[in-house]
């Protein structure tokens, strides 16, 4: 019944986007042409962007700001001039088989309401006509920016949305959030967009292979040439995002490349050469003692020195890890065309070989040497050709292909990580063959005989064709595909065990990954304007777009060669394989009215209807609604021209909703294959749920744009709030009821809010100098409302050293954990003698004086007495306290532009505050694990004091019971950590903020140019990371331990979500400078 | 109006492609492949018997795998020395924490294997009671209750209290007191599978029932720590056992090789001990390398003085037992196998019966039967001959015997025989103590507070 009523629903959608059709009439022939100058300077402005909307039809200016738009239909139009720093210019024009000419003086502006935008409008539209925010990202703007990568381009650009990186490695890639998370669920990662076509939004080594290196792995969306993108649209989510429909919630991100202009052949090169370090000090030293004379014998002849038992010892054994990184980036393009030809083609080289080394004084054996690598290299090509087979008909065809070579190594919480065996290690631990001193798993030189690669290979292509029959209708069609191959491989030579130490696979392993992904997309959109009176205008669209993507994954590994040589997992004695097809298609039809009322006050209806393979049986479509309404009321007729200094003034609100799909297959109840020695097996997999349906993001978006001084100034602010009802939620049902997956069902409610403001500003402006300032800030608010009866999540499943738990009335992700149990003065939270209650501290001084040399911290429960009392539902619900939130309240960045003359310095710094927590479990291992850690030089003091209750100046045990209280005072309030104390003494404060980018251009002069024969040239001097300024003691707060697309086969998708607050072992975020030389010619 | 009029029926035209493009191809283009995975109707056919009862066979040999790595850690048998620290907390004795994640990942595997065993022995009786049952299929029917009554037994000996509960639906804890009856459920699967008259399976039913009705005694016992009698003689155990050794092929080992990769997933005991070495076998029992604390180097020297530490008691020389045992073990790595009952321990539940009813030539018997497994060591003839009393032999060979198969910790209790690494604060110390149900299982399940 359900079904067919659903069906009903979709046709009748169908049937009144089919009855709104309206009719409309006119037609065709000239051309339009002109000179773009600064109204200020009076100099030509090159690259600036003249469009006329209603044809969707435009070009670029040239170097001397000339430009030309042929084929014009006859009638009269609306000529749009824009260009970032300048206020949209609107001239009308009636052409009527004759060239027109008009010529634009451009006034500089912060406010940008005029500029086009495209994406979630169904169309092209200006700014000041939609409802809802779109965020725009002009790569012209960043053109002297130290950027490297995709990920590198959206860093701190737009309030509200935010680039996790997972580490500091070479080629790590980051994590999108775009105001928080909006499912509890599925992946939070937006969807990306190619000039029309869904692109693969995917990361790491190809989900649930056997290769992977614990968490640095690649994003695909770095194979994306950032030399190609012109523009980056973004919908920050359901009010903006509702014609995307499912799959839509965590918002939009369209790029469009670049397009030929028509003219002549113009080449543009760039050759850039930068060098890239680790920072120091943000590693603290390994700190031991020898417990005998014969331990501090060991510690002499291989550290070097004299050692004593009971000295402290220090040594830095990450640091040493370090090198002079070094990158080279080459990029050529080239464009022009004719009226009915345009192109754009552009190559790019890039390589990278990062700080990490680790070759050097390894004490290796002859023919031994450190594999481990961190390199990358890409190679992109991108060709954009315009089409314009007659005045209608516009054909884009759009390539562009990526090939990545990386290589890596072991990283994160990993025990066979270079990182984590180099912060493990103990001076009192060394020996010949470990001269580190890992206590376990492996020595360090082992561990850098492992290596990890990735071969990728990316294509994007599609062809788009805009048919403009008559003047008041286009036609617009896209078909495309996404395809990307990536080859991961983990490999442990024969014999990697070099030190006879590490005892995993030690005759070797290959192990690989192939992940294939394909993304098809069809879209069709009719759009059509119609002036309904001298005071109405109408715009509508309908449109329909189907979606589908195919992954593939191929793993397997070999284990146990039968001898040195071997290479391929084929060789290994042990095999195993792991194969998985996914195929999830969205199918959706949507529509949208605008209303336009006397050109300042915009009214916006749309909905889109949605039907996708992962829902469940019982479940057929999904209905997103949308409504905006933007009121310009500068241009409005009675606008005085300017009240006090406000010259634009906008207020804009919408509501709309989008969805996010369950996995492929979540709604059906499966058996999975499994092994026995007997024979193939069967065993439980998935629960199924037939009532599958997407879950269902309403968001409500209020906001102003207001331009003061003659656009010297921009204020722009919007306060949105989101539900997520249905939301998915991975439910555990009872384990012992035999399925040990947990199991989407649609039971979830989140909701969040948050505040998006920013400045622009041009502070002076004279013939010479020009100084730009913007500052931005986002404000968000998250909280889990109803996990609708079922169990809290918490991140890592079992592992308890990971606190993050989605748990009702706190922010997803929030940490959780033990505290000590509050005691009164004198006493210590300790219970020596096992009678329930705290100690007297004069108790412990006279018990703990009492033990000879060699006493051992106290780890257990049993006498470590903690706080049981939990206040809250939430708390009691996972028997912890509340330590604190992953998310920041407020992130965002300030930085500005000085131009003066040929020179052009640029910078930005990113900030996150308040109530902010990261996990450092690196410094919880080191500080307190008892076997592998107490190597920091706080821990390692304590421990030695506590065992020897002091020492005097020769390093001699006093056994003083005052100073082992101390030490189990420090030890209990600052050290202890793990589990079962897990969260105590790790979780900490961490706002920062970073200076992130800073660049100085020198624009040659013309007259040097000239003599070059070249059109244009530039040299840049750029840096990224220079400081880091924060509370936070641990290597990063900026990095987590899962990365992107997760450290392993078990990561979820709760632990990418929200597992954002953790760091353990990564690589700091490095400090690279770089120097770029630009030519056009 | 006459163009206007074209334009319309254009725009109809292709209003009406779309219209018939998304809703006559909506349903097929939805269709989504799943080659991954079978779904309910596939288990519906009797060709899936043999299949349900090699998965029942793999999860069971994964959860004892995943809880032999706690449980050993627990007892004397190994010691904590890598990075995750609540293998150090079972070390200490600290056994109760519901939130220990060791304990509690098992119990994941354990849940599954407990349903999984139950729901595959239902459905292939079902087919039985249809006549569906494929000829030659009852031998998986007699797997399917052997296997059930293995996951059954591995619960009542190493959980203080468990739960049962089916699919979505939330099933009671059962309570510390009843525990002792789920032996009677193993004992009536494998009564059943006894009657299927599976010849090649006779031995190790009834080694298993010996086991089964032994544990069941040994539970009470365990459970009084130290009782006035912590010997066990128990008819049926010992007429089981009789039968089992009369059968022969009395050894059921659960194994695991690289064929069944899954089975080694979670926290086994090879990957935690020989490849990532989080723990070690103890030094109650083998000699450690100091510098790489690492075992495998010394044992496989081939030279049993250099790697065992526990000298049997009569010949005084490193325990042969324990030192193929422990070769088996290590070189083994990921893949060691799990014995579920044995020649040895048939021998080892009629020497402790006959001793326990003060037949000490019945002990001395059996006692010897099972040291003339291995040529090295010498018959027990009395306490004051072989330097040893019988209790303490019997004790050392089932160390020795019964080495990380999941016993020593109800000899660590009734005969109060504490783990050395037990703290004196701990559960293990202060109270007869095995594993909680765990807190992933407290938080899912409603019926458990």
């Amino acid at each position: 019944m359900l079904k067919l009523y659903n069906k009903k629903l979709f046709n009748s959608f169908l049937i009144m986007v089919g009855l709104s059709f309206a009719s409309f009439a006119t037609l065709a022939q000239g051309s339009i042409s002109g000179t773009i100058t600064d109204a200020e300077t009076g100099d030509p402005v090159p690259g600036v962007n003249i469009f006329i909307p209603s044809l969707a039809k435009g070009t670029l200016s040239n170097v001397d700001g000339t430009y030309q738009i042929s084929d014009i239909p006859n009638g009269s139009y609306k000529v749009v001039g824009s260009f970032i720093g300048y206020r949209n210019m609107e001239e009308s024009v009636t052409v009527n088989n004759n060239s027109q000419t008009l010529n634009f003086a451009l006034e500089t502006s912060t406010t940008q309401l005029s500029e086009i935008v495209v994406t979630g409008t169904g169309g092209p539209m200006e700014k000041r006509k939609i409802g809802n925010s779109v965020g725009i990202i002009s790569t012209e703007s960043l053109s002297n920016a130290p950027i490297t990568s995709f990920s590198d381009l959206l860093q701190g650009r737009e309030p509200g949305m935010v680039s996790i990186p997972g580490g500091g490695l070479t080629g790590e890639g980051a994590q999108i959030r775009i105001r928080g998370s909006a499912s509890l669920s599925q992946l939070n990662e937006p969807i990306i967009i190619i000039d029309g076509v869904r692109i693969d939004n995917g990361g790491g080594f190809g989900d649930g292979g056997f290769a992977g290196n614990g968490g640095g792995g690649t994003s695909r969306l770095d194979d994306i040439n950032p030399e190609s993108i012109a523009r980056i649209e973004i919908l920050k989510g359901a009010a903006a995002a509702t014609l995307y429909g499912t799959e839509a919630s965590n918002g939009v991100i369209q790029i469009f490349t670049k397009r030929g202009a028509t003219g002549a052949p113009k080449f543009d090169v760039k050759l850039a050469k930068g060098i890239i370090t680790y920072p120091k000090g943000r590693y603290p030293d390994n700190v031991g003692w020898a417990r005998d004379a014969a331990q501090a014998s060991t510690m002499e002849s291989v550290l070097g020195g004299s050692v004593t038992p009971y000295q402290l010892i220090s040594r830095n054994f990450t640091e040493d890890l370090f090198e002079t990184g070094t990158n080279t980036e080459a990029s050529v393009s080239a464009s022009g065309g004719t009226n009915a030809v345009t192109y754009y083609v552009t190559g790019r080289f890039y390589d990278e070989d990062g700080p990490f080394g680790g070759k050097d004084n390894r004490g290796y054996k002859p023919g031994q040497a450190t594999l481990a690598e961190d390199l990358m290299k890409r190679v992109q090509l991108n060709a954009n050709i315009g089409i314009v087979p007659s005045g209608k008909t516009k054909i884009n065809i759009v390539t562009g292909y990526n090939k990545t070579d990386f290589s890596s190594l072991q990283t994160n919480n990993n025990i066979y990580a270079v990182g984590s065996l180099a912060q493990f290690s103990k001076p009192e631990r060394v020996a010949a063959n470990n001269l580190t001193g890992t206590v376990a798993f492996a020595t360090v030189n082992e561990s850098m005989q492992q290596t990890v690669t990735q071969d990728v290979n990316h294509y994007n292509g599609s062809v788009n064709v805009n048919y403009n029959p008559i003047p008041w209708l286009i036609l617009d069609a896209v078909v495309g595909v996404d395809y990307s191959s990536s080859i991961a491989e983990n490999y442990r030579p024969f014999g990697w065990n070099i030190d006879g130490f590490g005892n995993s696979e030690p005759d070797g392993s290959k192990a690989y990954t192939n992940r294939d992904f394909i993304a098809t997309s069809m879209q069709f959109n009719a759009s059509a304007t119609n002036r309904i009176s001298d005071n109405i205008e109408s715009d509508f669209i309908v449109g329909t777009q189907l979606i589908q993507q195919k992954t593939s994954i191929f793993s397997g590994n070999g284990v146990a060669f039968p001898g040195p040589g071997f290479a391929v997992a084929g060789a290994g004695a042990n095999k195993d394989i792991y194969q998985f097809y996914s195929e999830v298609i969205n199918a959706g039809v949507y529509a949208q009215e605008q209303i336009g009322i006397n050109d300042h006050l915009f009214i916006t209806l749309g909905a889109r209807l949605d039907a996708h393979s992962a829902f469940g049986s019982n479940f057929n479509a999904q209905f997103y609604p949308k409504i905006a309404a933007s009121y310009v009321i500068s241009d409005a007729p009675y606008w005085p021209g300017n009240i006090g200094p406000i010259n634009t003034l906008q207020f804009k609100g919408s509501f709309g909703q989008s969805g996010l799909q369950p996995g492929a297959f979540d709604a059906l109840t499966t058996y999975r294959a499994i092994a026995s020695t007997t024979g193939a097996g069967i065993s439980p997999q998935n629960l199924g749920n037939p009532d599958l349906k997407p879950e269902v993001s309403a968001e409500m978006e209020v906001g102003a744009s207001v331009g003061l001084w003659n656009g010297k100034l921009t204020f722009d602010a919007t306060y949105w709030d989101r539900t997520v009802t249905d939301a998915l939620f991975a439910q555990q049902f009872p384990l012992s009821g035999g399925w040990r997956q947990a199991q989407l069902v649609n039971i979830g409610e989140l909701s969040a809010k948050g505040l998006e403001l920013g400045v622009t500003t041009t502070v002076v402006n004279t013939g010479d100098l020009k100084v730009d300032l913007f500052a931005n800030a986002a404000y968000l608010n998250e909280e889990v409302i109803s996990l609708g009866g079922a169990p809290p999540v918490k991140v890592g499943g079992s592992y308890p050293r990971y606190r993050n738990f989605l748990v009702e009335g706190y922010s997803p992700g929030a940490n959780f954990g033990v505290k000590l149990l509050d005691v009164a003065d004198g006493f210590l939270p300790l219970d020596y003698n096992g009678d329930g209650n705290p100690d007297s501290r004069a108790e412990v001084v006279s018990y703990l004086g009492s033990l000879p040399v060699g006493a051992a911290l106290p780890t257990t429960t049993s006498i470590v007495m903690l706080d049981n009392n939990y206040v809250t539902e939430g708390e009691q619900s996972v028997s912890g306290h509340f330590l604190g939130k992953t998310t920041p309240d407020w992130q965002g960045a300030i930085g500005g532009t000085v131009t003066y003359k040929n020179w052009l310095l640029r910078t930005n710094f990113e900030y996150r505050t308040g109530n902010y927590y990261v996990n450092n479990l690196t410094a919880a291992f080191r500080q307190a694990n008892g076997s592998i850690g107490r190597n920091l030089p706080n821990s390692a003091r304590v421990e030695r004091d506590f065992y020897t209750g002091g020492v005097d100046a020769n390093f001699n045990p006093q056994l003083s019971g005052e100073v082992r209280t101390q030490a189990v005072e420090e030890w209990v309030n600052e050290i202890l950590a793990l589990s079962p104390f897990a969260g105590m003494n790790a979780i900490e404060k961490a706002d920062f903020i970073r200076w992130r980018e800073l660049s100085l251009t020198y624009k040659f002069p013309t007259s040097f140019t000239d003599k070059l024969g070249l059109t244009s040239g530039s040299f840049t001097t750029s840096a990224k990371n220079l400081a880091l300024w924060t509370p936070y003691s641990g290597v990063d707060p900026e990095i987590n331990v899962f990365g992107r697309g997760g450290n392993g086969s078990a990561t979820s998708n709760t632990d990418q979500n929200f597992g954002q607050g953790v760091e353990a072992f990564g690589w700091a975020i490095p400090t690279s400078v770089i120097f770029t030389l630009k030519v056009g010619f | 109006m006459k163009n206007r009029k074209i334009y319309k029926s254009k725009i109809l035209k292709v209003f009406t492609l779309l219209l018939a493009f998304t809703v006559f191809s909506c349903n097929d283009i939805l269709d989504a492949e799943n080659p991954n995975s079978l779904v309910e109707d596939d288990l519906s056919n009797p060709a899936a018997a043999r299949p349900m009862a090699n998965g029942s066979q793999a999860t069971v040999t994964r959860a004892i795998g995943n809880l032999l790595t706690p449980y050993s850690i627990s007892s004397d048998e190994m010691v904590w020395s890598g990075s995750r620290d609540d293998w150090q907390q079972l070390n200490f004795g600290q056994l109760s924490d519901f939130e220990n994640e060791f304990t509690d990942a098992a119990f994941s595997y354990t849940g599954e294997a407990r349903w999984w065993a139950d729901e595959v022995i239902t459905r292939i009786e079902a087919f039985q009671a249809d006549g569906l049952l494929i000829a030659g299929d009852e031998l998986a029917l007699a797997r399917a209750y052997l296997y059930g009554a293995t996951i059954y037994i591995t619960i009542a000996d190493m959980y203080t209290d468990f739960v049962f509960s089916d699919k979505l639906e939330s099933g009671p804890a059962i309570g510390p007191a009843n525990m002792n009856g789920l032996y009677d459920t193993a004992i009536g699967y494998l009564t059943k599978a006894v009657a299927l008259n599976q010849s090649s399976l006779t031995g190790q039913l009834q080694g298993m029932l010996a086991r089964a009705h032994w544990s069941k005694e040994a539970w009470t016992k365990a459970r009084q720590r130290n009782p006035a009698t912590a010997l066990i003689n128990n008819a049926a155990a010992v007429t089981a056992a009789n039968a089992a050794l009369a059968a022969g092929d009395v050894d059921f080992i659960l194994d695991v090789d690289s064929s069944t990769p899954d089975v080694i997933n979670g926290l086994p005991i090879g990957s935690e001990v020989n490849d990532r070495k989080e723990q070690r076998l103890s030094d109650e029992y083998i000699i450690v390398d100091p510098v790489t604390t690492n075992s495998v180097n010394k044992i496989s020297s081939g030279d049993p003085t250099e790697s065992i530490s526990l000298m049997d008691p009569i010949d005084g020389i490193p325990d042969p037992v324990l030192y193929k045992t422990v070769v088996d073990f290590v070189t083994a790595q990921l893949y060691p196998d799990f014995t579920q009952t044995s020649e040895r321990e048939m021998y080892l539940i009629l020497a402790e019966a006959a001793l326990a009813a003060g037949d000490e030539p019945g002990f001395a018997t059996n006692i010897n039967l099972l040291r003339a497994l291995n040529t090295e060591l010498s018959p027990w003839v009395d306490e004051v001959t072989s330097g040893v009393s019988a209790q303490d032999l019997l004790i050392h060979e089932r160390r020795v015997n019964l080495y990380l198969q999941g016993r020593r910790l109800i000899d660590h209790y009734r005969f109060d025989d504490p783990s050395p690494y037990w703290i004196p604060s701990s559960d293990a110390i202060g109270a007869v103590t095995f594993f909680p149900i765990g807190i992933s299982e407290i938080r899912a399940n409603t019926l458990i507070d």
